[in-house]
This record gives structure tokens, sequence and C-alpha cells, in this order.
């Protein structure tokens, strides 16, 4: 429910010790390790140290990661293991992992092997396009009968040519004659770009002819030179298409077998990340000609486990309290049922070290505002079902999407209640279906209301709601300034705030509870009024003392903008049960016929699922926004910078200790 | 069929006309998305979401034109006649959803264009989709708007 508290870590140790520290911190996990960049800043420091690091070797083994990568995306597309929808780690024990190391001579030859039947493949693809190219080239020529290597007679020569698809041979040939060199064009085909035709002229005229007719644009047909007729070079190019084939087929076979491989390199890939990562972090480290020295953060519930790790070795560590200048990284602790709300907090911006986090405040209002917005029983159902399925079919259950599923399962719950609330199923189904098929009128009550038809109450719920929301948003606002011993902040900023609101609507709505509140309520508007106007006096200087009527103006305006903003939440509840409404009624327009029957499946398939997805999305996000513009408006300011320790981000495989 | 009929009708016309905005917003959208995709990298499903956002202003209206044409009898029923005042109301409600509409659906289309543009360059799905639903927030309250005042006109 907090910010997990930090201390700062500063080691000096031995450089002989370095990568045996580093190896176990790593394992560990719990330990950032950071700060190298301002020490090397520092001129005293810089008197004392150079920055340590091993970027080369980082990036040997970052090559040879994106080869296993490569090896490992092969035997995925080509190989006979279904791939499973999303990615599960596979544990492997700490024993077996030592182990690994041993076999890094096969796991090298087997990428090896993967990666030159990729090549081969390539080869092959690239044979088969020249093929493809040359029949391409030869089409045109298919009805030239003559064997290719025919060049020339005793007395005459024949080309071939290519001209532009406007070009008249027999023109040509006329204009030639007249230059008084005989020859004989014959265009062969003719296509959109160009006329393919051969020429026979004799030897002695070729100077001639060809000048004049590359002046008509005479081009060399685009084929390699070859022997034998078109037909039988198209057919030979056919053959050798259809062994590179068979040849890629074999190749795939091949690539297909290397599956086996895979646990291998899947462990090899992790083994790489691991020894990168070692060698990356060193860049946080900086060294003396005997020592090296480097800062960092560590979880306060961890530090015991970090001093039992340093104790091993001969170095000198030390744990103090961040200072009120350190750029503290955050690690937010919530209990198993709030957790993945951390992802709607982390969407927006995670909260500072210093500042309140307000994930388990967010998550009840979270799952609260996207019930109402979503409100109904059929809907919620499809989404606990969903997000069921996805964790025990798929097992979404690490990292970001994990979480997800999660608050779509809270969401669902939290629709169904509402749909219950409001009396929806799939909007009005039942006393449709009833009213269609039955001729028998169903009237399901809501529990609570029906939107539709009680749209104010359901407005000024929704408004209601909303102020309760933004002041418990002021209330941490004004927790945060007390703790910072500012009272009269906390007062002008929340408290006549409170008052101000508080009065107004007592004002304006108190008469319908007691007559005396209006009384109060009115009571409590002038004094938090006048002490808007009266606050800045003492609180600001100059000029700014008289900020008073600008702050009512600007507090009235955005308090009320904010109240009514929450106004979403009848309008996105109306919108989903009442389009549901309108796809139902659609739907029963075929009536009670077997077309009508199949009509209203289809309809309301169709339609259901269209207003499933618009408005599960618009209460999903409009309930977001209502926490990061309204509730987060008024205290948060986040940018927090995640806590990232140095350990183990295996992709594959998960490496746990002990035997069994 | 009365003249007030005739103006209610004209009412979930208008209604319905904010689908000229989801029409053009999602267009614009779906423009941005076929020139980010071009260049790889990036999720059809992020640009899919992005794009469709601004077709529920259409949504809205068409709600709103079925509920004015159910409650006039024109669907489901014989036509009710109305008297001319009653047909001016309903042809009034229709025209928050539809006249903001149509803006508002543009305007998140271009917001949306702009945040498929932030998507493919390696910026959060997550804020993109906020950035656009901040202007849904008007086609939400039209909608809101034109339902009371559907809600308040008595026929029949």
């Amino acid at each position: 429910m907090a910010i997990v508290k930090m201390k700062k870590l500063s080691v000096i140790g031995l450089q002989e010790e370095r990568e045996a520290m580093l190896r176990d911190l790593m394992n560990l996990g719990a330990v950032e390790i950071s700060g190298a960049n301002e020490k090397l800043q520092d001129e005293e420091w810089q008197k004392l140290v150079v920055r340590d690091g091993d970027e080369a070797r980082a990036t040997e083994k970052d090559k040879e990661l994106v080869r296993v990568q490569q090896a490992l995306d092969l035997i995925g597309k080509y190989g006979k293991i279904k791939p499973s929808a999303f990615q599960i780690r596979r544990t492997v024990t700490e024993e077996e992992f030592v182990g690994f190391r041993s076999e890094i001579d096969r796991y090298k030859k087997q990428v090896e092997e993967i990666l030159k039947l990729s090549e081969e493949l390539t080869q092959e693809q690239l044979n088969e396009n020249a093929m493809n190219s040359q029949i391409f080239a030869l089409n045109p020529w298919i009805s030239y009968e003559l064997p290719l290597e025919e060049k020339s007679t005793d007395r005459l020569t024949l080309k071939l040519g290519v001209f532009s698809p406007h070009t008249d041979v027999k023109a040509l040939e006329r204009e030639l004659e007249k230059e008084s060199f005989p020859c004989f064009l014959e265009e062969i085909s003719k296509d959109k770009e160009q006329l393919y035709a051969s020429i026979w002229y004799f030897k002695e005229d070729e100077d001639g002819v060809l000048e004049n007719l590359k002046r008509a644009g005479l081009a060399k047909p685009t084929f390699a030179d070859t022997f034998g007729t078109v037909t039988e070079n198209i057919e030979k190019c056919k053959q050798k298409i259809e062994a590179l084939v068979a040849n890629k087929e074999q190749i795939l076979e091949q690539i297909a077998e290397k599956s086996v491989y895979k646990k291998d390199l899947e462990n090899y890939h992790d083994m790489i990340i691991l020894d990168r990562d070692e060698s990356r972090i060193r860049s946080n480290l900086v060294n003396t000609t005997r020592a090296f020295e480097f800062d960092g953060y560590v979880p306060v519930v961890a530090t015991g486990d970090v001093e039992k790790a340093l104790s091993k070795y001969f170095c000198n560590y030390e744990f103090s309290e961040p200072e009120e200048e350190d750029d503290v990284p955050v690690k937010l602790k919530l209990s198993k049922v709030l957790s993945p709300m951390e992802f709607v907090t982390k969407l927006y911006s995670l909260p500072t070290y210093r500042e309140v986090d307000p994930t388990s405040i967010l998550s009840i209002f979270y799952v609260l505002f996207f019930g109402i917005m979503f409100g109904d029983v059929g809907y919620g159902l499809m989404l606990i079902i969903g997000a069921i399925v996805a964790i025990k079919k798929f097992h979404m259950v690490e990292g970001g999407l994990g979480q997800l599923v999660k608050i779509i399962f809270y969401s669902g719950i939290s629709s169904v209640i509402w749909g219950f609330l409001f009396g929806s199923f799939f909007g009005d189904l039942i006393p449709v279906v009833g009213r269609t098929f039955f001729n028998h009128e169903i009237i399901i009550k809501p529990i609570w209301l029906d939107p539709a038809k009680e749209p104010m109450t359901f407005l000024v719920f929704s408004c209601g709601l909303g102020i309760v929301h933004l002041f418990i948003g002021m209330g941490i606002h004004a927790y945060e300034l007390i703790r910072e011993r500012k009272f009269l902040d906390a007062c002008n900023d929340v408290f006549i705030w409170y008052a101000i609101v508080l009065g107004a609507v007592m004002l304006l709505f108190g008469s319908k509870v007691s007559p005396s509140l209006p009384g109060i309520g009115k009571w409590m508007l002038i004094v938090g009024l006048a002490l808007a106007i009266i606050l800045p006096i003492f609180l600001s200087k100059g000029v700014g003392k008289a900020i008073g009527l600008w702050n009512i103006y600007s507090g009235v305006s955005g308090n009320l903008s904010d109240i009514l903003s929450y106004s979403r939440l009848l309008g996105l509840g109306l919108a989903s049960t009442s389009i549901a409404a309108v796809f139902n009624f659609l739907a029963s327009m075929g009536g009670k016929t077997i077309i009508g029957v199949i009509m209203f499946i289809v309809i309301f398939l169709a339609g259901h699922t269209l207003n499933f997805a618009i408005n599960a999305l618009g209460a999903f996000v409009h309930s977001c926004r209502l926490q990061y513009v309204e509730f987060f408006g008024k205290f948060y300011e986040g940018d927090g910078r995640e806590f990232d320790p140095f350990d183990r981000k295996t992709k594959y495989i998960n490496i746990v200790e002990g035997g069994n | 069929m009365s003249i007030g009929l005739a103006l209610a009708i004209l009412g979930a016309a208008v209604a319905a006309s904010a689908g000229i905005g989801s029409a053009l917003g999602v267009g614009i959208a779906g423009e941005a998305a076929d020139g980010v995709m071009a260049g790889g990298n990036t999720s059809f499903g992020a640009t899919l979401v992005l794009q469709a956002l601004p077709g529920t202003q259409g949504i809205y209206g068409m709600v709103i034109a079925i509920m004015i044409l159910t409650k006039t009898g024109i669907l489901g029923g014989a036509g009710i006649e109305l008297t001319l005042a009653q047909g001016i109301a309903l042809l009034v409600a229709g025209l928050p959803v539809g006249i903001i509409g149509i803006w508002s659906a543009v305007s998140q289309g271009k917001v949306a264009a702009a945040g498929i543009q932030l998507v493919s360059k390696g910026g959060s799905l997550g804020n993109a989709i906020i950035y656009a639903v901040m202007v849904e927030t008007y086609a939400i309250l039209a909608f809101i708007v034109s339902f009371l005042m559907y809600n308040g006109i008595a026929v029949g």
C-alpha cells in the first residue's frame, strides 16, 4: 500500500573479487547499481577514479544474442512444435544452470548449424528468383522457334531486339531499305511496355544497320545468353525451379528437425543475457588500480540479505538514508489483490519516492467507475469468463499483460454487480425475448434504479460520487502539505474548498434532506469564500496578496468542471445499456418466425459484439481518465523512476534455488 | 402524417448525422494508420484501437435517432400524431448529439491520427488513447443533454 523504503548503498571492494561479488548481487537481484555518472562529473572523484566498463564484451554478447534469437525464431517458424500463444518461463534449478556452462561449445555448434541451413535456404531462394526472372524475360519470345545460339549464316546476321511498343517494324524496314541497307524485321510479340522482334541483315551492313536501329530505340533482350530454343529454355528453367523447390523443402525439413535444440538454445540465450548484463553493469562502477566502487539502492527489507552476501568478501560497504536531492527509484508495495492495479498507475506515471502512492484508492474507484459505465450482467460475465480463460488456458499471469487480465476480472465483477443494480442483462434482452417469442411480458425490476428512467437521480449520484473522489484526492494533498508543516497552504488549497463545495451543495440541494441544511450551507460558503480571499494575504508576497479573487474564480470553475466531468458515468452507463437495447429492438423486428429467430441471433451477436467492444474500451479509458485528470489533478505529481535491480533478466528460463 | 411527426423524424435524422463526423474522424485516423503501418514496427491492434475511437459519436447519434423513432412510433408501431410543438421539441433534442457529434468526431480523429504517429515512434498507447478520449467528453455531454431532452418530452 505504499512506496517501498530504500537505503542507499555504497561499496568499495577489491578488483580480484569484483566478478564473484557482482554475480552474487545479480543472483540476489535486490540492488540497483547506479551513480557512476554523477561521480565522474565531480572533480574530486575524477582525480581518483576512472570508469570501469566492458562495453566491447557486452556488444559482442549482444551480437551472439541476435544470432541465437535468429536460430530460435527459425525453429519456431518452421519447427513442428506448436507455439504457445504466450510465453511462460521454464523452471531450471541453480545446479542445472551451472551445468549448462560446460555445454557452450555444443550450443554454439547448434546455432551454427541452424544459421547455415538458413543461409542455404536464402541462396536457394535467390536462385529460384533468378530462374523466375529468366522465364519472365523469355516468355515474350515464346513464338520464336530458332535456337537462341543461332546468330548468323554465311552472309547474314540474326539479332533479337526490343523496341518501344509503338514502333512500326515494317516502316523501319522500308526506311533501312531506302538507305540501302536491305534487311528483314519481324515482330515476334508485343505487350504494353515493349515490342519484341528478330532482325536479319547482311554482315557487311552491320555498322549502318545498327546505327539506324539504335536511333529507332533498339535495345537488347533481358534474358541471359543461352542455348536451345526459347521453349526448351523455359522448360529447363521450370525444371530447375522444381528442383530448387524440392531442395528448399528439404532444407526446411532439416531446420524443422533442429527443433530438438529448442531447449538448449533457450538455455544458451539466457546464459548470454546474464553474461552481457554482467559486462554492461560494469559501466556503473568506478575503478582505481586495485579497488572498485559503486553506489546503489536497496529496499530496506532486503538490506539483511545484501549484507550477508557482501560480508563474504573483503570489502567496505555502507547503508545510508537517501538524501533530499537523491533520485531514489520507486518500487510499489501492494497486497496481492491490489497489485495488478499498479498497471493503471504506471500507465500514467509512477509516484516519486516522497509522494503518497495513490494506487490503493485509485483501485477502488477505478473498479467502481468501470462497473457504473459498463453495468450489465451479461457483459460483466463475458469479461469475467474472458479473464478466467486468459489465466487458466493461456497462462497470462506474468508482467503487464497478467496485471491487465486481473484488472479485467475485477472490472467484470463490478459490471455484474452494477448490472443487477440497474436490472440490465445484455440490455433488455429478457423482456424483449419474452415479448417477441413467447408472447409473455417479463418485467425485470432493477434492484436500485433504471438509469434510462431516472437519469436525473443518476446524474446527481454520479456527481456526488465525483465529489467524494475529488475530496479524497484533495485530502491526500492536504496530508502531504501538513507533513511538510504547511498548515496554511493546506487550508488554502484544500479545507476552504471543502467548505465552499460542501456549502454550495447543501445550499442548493440540502432542503431535500433537512430544512436547516441550506442555512448551514450558506454560512459554510460565506466563510470559505472569505478565507479564500484572506489567506493569500498571509501566504504570498507583493502582488500575490491580491490573488484571492483569482483563486475563487479558478477554484470555482475548476471544481465545477471537475465535478460535472463525472456526469460521464451517466453518459457511458446510458450509452452501453441503451445501445444494447437498440440492438435488441432491431433484432426482434423479424417477429416470431423462423427467419425472425435467425435474424434475431445474427443481429444480436453482431450488435452486442460491437457494443461490447466499444463500451468496454470506453469504460476502461474513461475510468482511467477520471483518475488521471480529475483525481490526480488534485495532488499527484508522478514522474517517479522505477526501481530496476541488477538481476537475472532471463527470457526463457526461470532459475530457482534448490536441488530438486 | 402530421407536421409534428415529420419534424420529429427530421430530429432523428439530425441526430444520426453525428455519423458524418465519425466517418470523417475514422477516415482521418485511418489514413494516419495506413501511413505508419507502411513503415512497419507498429502494432496493428494499437492503430486499430485509435482509429476506432472517433466512431462512438456516430453510435451515440444512432441511439438517439432510434429512440426518437421508437418514441414516435415510426419504428415498431403506427406513427403517433404529434403536435407541432412536440415535433419541434424532438427535433431540438436531436441537435446536440448531431451537431456536437460531427465536430467532436473530426477533432478526435485528428488527435487519434497524431496519437497513431506517437505510437509509431514508440510512445505509449495509453497516453495516445487518453488524449483522444479528452475530446470525446464533449460528445458524451451532448449525448447526455440530448437524452435528457428526449426523456423530458412527453408524447402520445
